[in-house]
């Protein structure tokens, strides 16, 4: 299991305000992409970035 | 068309110079009192990974020129109607909202454990399976809760450091196996970098926890409509 | 003007005013608790310094934790004696100073008709307090929701499971407030079932403080172990869903019974 850095949680405690805090209002509709729940969506999404950002410590490193 | 929505201020319409997502032209929504801006989305696309957070920066440069309450990213409207109906009968609690935010700026601590070493098996040499099995479970849960009333502890010592600012902090202890806390406080903007400045030696002095201190971000933690 | 005030505990029926003699109770600030009578009512009181009850510096002294706790004992110390005493008073809350008898007797005169009725109702009749509260060590008992998060959280990579964390803690607050919710509804309707009269306090809004309810019940004194039994009935259901409930009382009849400042320093 891949460690879990000080930067990770900078980024993450931001993705989770991005998908899970902020104004909701009834009776709009919230995208989903080919069925997937946005949470899922969201979820990838910082998988990739958290990887993206793994991959650019490596190259500084 | 579709509006993807990103911020809700109050009317009039604040004068912005920003742009939406993929530089698309932002959209005023407004009913009584309140509006909320949008992107000009065309239905037929598709969100990808950089949205997310050029989302973020939207709101930041909406938040910058004006209170503002973040939306939930992925909200969208059908319609500029779209957009007003949903405001209308929340428009009272919005209001309350901007005003609990004004000029203040969400900042985020996260305290991670610095160890986190899977629970010690300890050798019950002459014990049967199931015995060494009940001592084992027993030892993960002693490990448990004392790491709860650690994070409780660290939770209390960032809080009382906070005073300030309370009642505009919230926390959470032991999300995860790495988290201790996660804290997100509302500060005035103003102060805000020097508030984390302080919030940073703060945090460092803590040796079982590496501590992070995020943002100024937008309110998004204390957005939160009933 | 006097340097002493006269200060009111609680109105009980005239035909207590040699019990209370007898009992010599001390009231607040060493002061020997007296009856004022006036025709079938009598007002307990005791003798105050007009230095420290006088209408601005007794208003000061309110902000004053220090000051205030150990006198608001004393109050319900000697409340809670004239209770065993009387078999029924009309308590006040506490700081109704008068000038003198004079004044007590106006009020005493005035709502005659009011505080007869009142001591009827209370009569026999005592007020406990129930509340509810989290107990620390919630069990693990969740929904099923909850279950597969935890699941899920165990397998995610670290920054899916970061995310899963904080969903499964806005579960849990929700799912949290509605347990509060239903076991504060539950505890009423057993409540309502076994006394007389139930009050639901509000709540002070403190997240330190574990209450999830507080109710003022009023029994008959011959009925409390039946109370006693209907609290332990609503432990059973609540402790498995990670409540206790305290019971505390008999107390005079404070929310029933009691009447506000109004009439403070007046005669």
């Amino acid at each position: 299991m891949k460690e879990f850095t000080p930067a990770d949680a900078s980024l993450l405690e931001l993705v989770d305000r991005l998908l899970h805090k902020g104004v909701v209002l009834a009776g709009e509709a919230t995208i989903s992409v080919a069925g997937v729940d946005l949470i899922y969506l969201g979820l990838n999404v910082v998988l990739a970035a958290v990887e993206t950002l793994e991959r650019a410590e490596r190259r500084a490193s | 068309m579709t509006l993807v929505a990103h911020a809700v201020a109050r009317a009039p319409r604040p004068a912005v110079e920003t742009r939406g997502l993929r530089d698309r032209p932002l959209v005023w929504s407004e009913i009584d009192g309140i509006g909320v801006w949008s992107t000009d989305w065309d239905s037929a696309m598709t969100f990808e990974t950089a949205d997310l957070m050029e989302h973020h920066r939207v709101v930041e440069r909406l938040c910058a020129a004006e209170t503002c309450l973040p939306m939930r990213f992925g909200t969208v409207f059908a319609s500029d109607e779209g957009a007003r109906a949903a405001l209308l009968p929340r428009t009272a609690e919005l209001r309350e909202a901007l005003e609990r935010v004004a000029g203040k700026s969400e900042l985020a601590v996260t305290l991670l454990w610095k160890e986190h070493p899977a629970p010690a098996r300890t050798p019950a040499e002459g014990f049967g399976p199931g015995t060494q099995f009940m001592k084992e479970r027993g030892a993960a849960y002693r490990a448990q809760e004392a790491e709860r009333a650690r994070a409780a502890e660290l939770a209390g010592s960032l809080i009382a450091e906070l005073a300030a600012e309370q009642p505009l902090v919230w926390h959470e202890t032991c999300t995860t196996p790495h988290v201790a806390v996660s804290l997100a406080v509302l500060t005035p903007s103003e102060r805000a970098l020097e508030r984390k400045r302080e919030l940073e030696a703060l945090v460092s002095r803590f040796v079982d926890v590496a501590g992070v201190v995020s943002g100024p971000w937008p309110p998004y933690s204390f957005a939160r409509v009933r | 003007m006097s340097d002493e005030l006269l200060y009111l505990y609680a109105i009980a029926d005239a035909a207590a005013s040699g019990a209370i003699v007898a009992a010599r109770l001390t009231g607040i600030d060493g002061g020997r608790v007296a009856p004022v009578v006036e025709g079938r009512l009598l007002g307990a009181t005791s003798v105050v310094p007009a230095s420290e009850y006088d209408e601005a510096p007794l208003n000061e002294h309110l902000q004053d934790l220090d000051w205030l706790a150990p006198r608001a004992a004393a109050h319900q110390d000697v409340n809670g004696r004239l209770l065993e005493i009387t078999g029924g008073i009309v308590p006040l809350a506490f700081g109704a100073i008068y000038r003198g008898p004079e004044g007590v007797r106006t009020l005493l005169e005035a709502r005659a008709t009011d505080f007869r009725e009142r001591l009827a109702d209370l009569d026999g009749r005592a007020e406990w307090i129930v509340s509810v509260e989290r107990a620390d060590d919630v069990p693990a008992a969740q929904s099923e929701a909850l279950r597969q998060l935890e699941a899920e959280i165990a397998d995610a990579p670290p920054g899916r499971a970061f995310l899963l964390g904080k969903r499964r803690e806005d579960v849990l607050r929700e799912e949290r407030q509605l347990s509060d919710a239903v076991i504060a509804v539950e505890a009423l309707e057993a409540l309502e079932a076994g006394a007389e009269r139930v009050y639901r306090e509000t709540l002070i809004d403190d997240a330190a403080l574990a209450a999830v309810a507080r109710f003022s019940v009023l029994v008959d004194r011959s009925h409390e172990a039946a109370l006693r039994d209907v609290v332990r009935g609503i432990e059973r259901a609540a402790s498995v869903r990670g409540y206790r409930i305290r019971l505390s009382g008999p107390w005079p009849a404070y929310r029933f019974g009691g009447l506000s400042l109004e009439g403070t320093l007046a005669g």
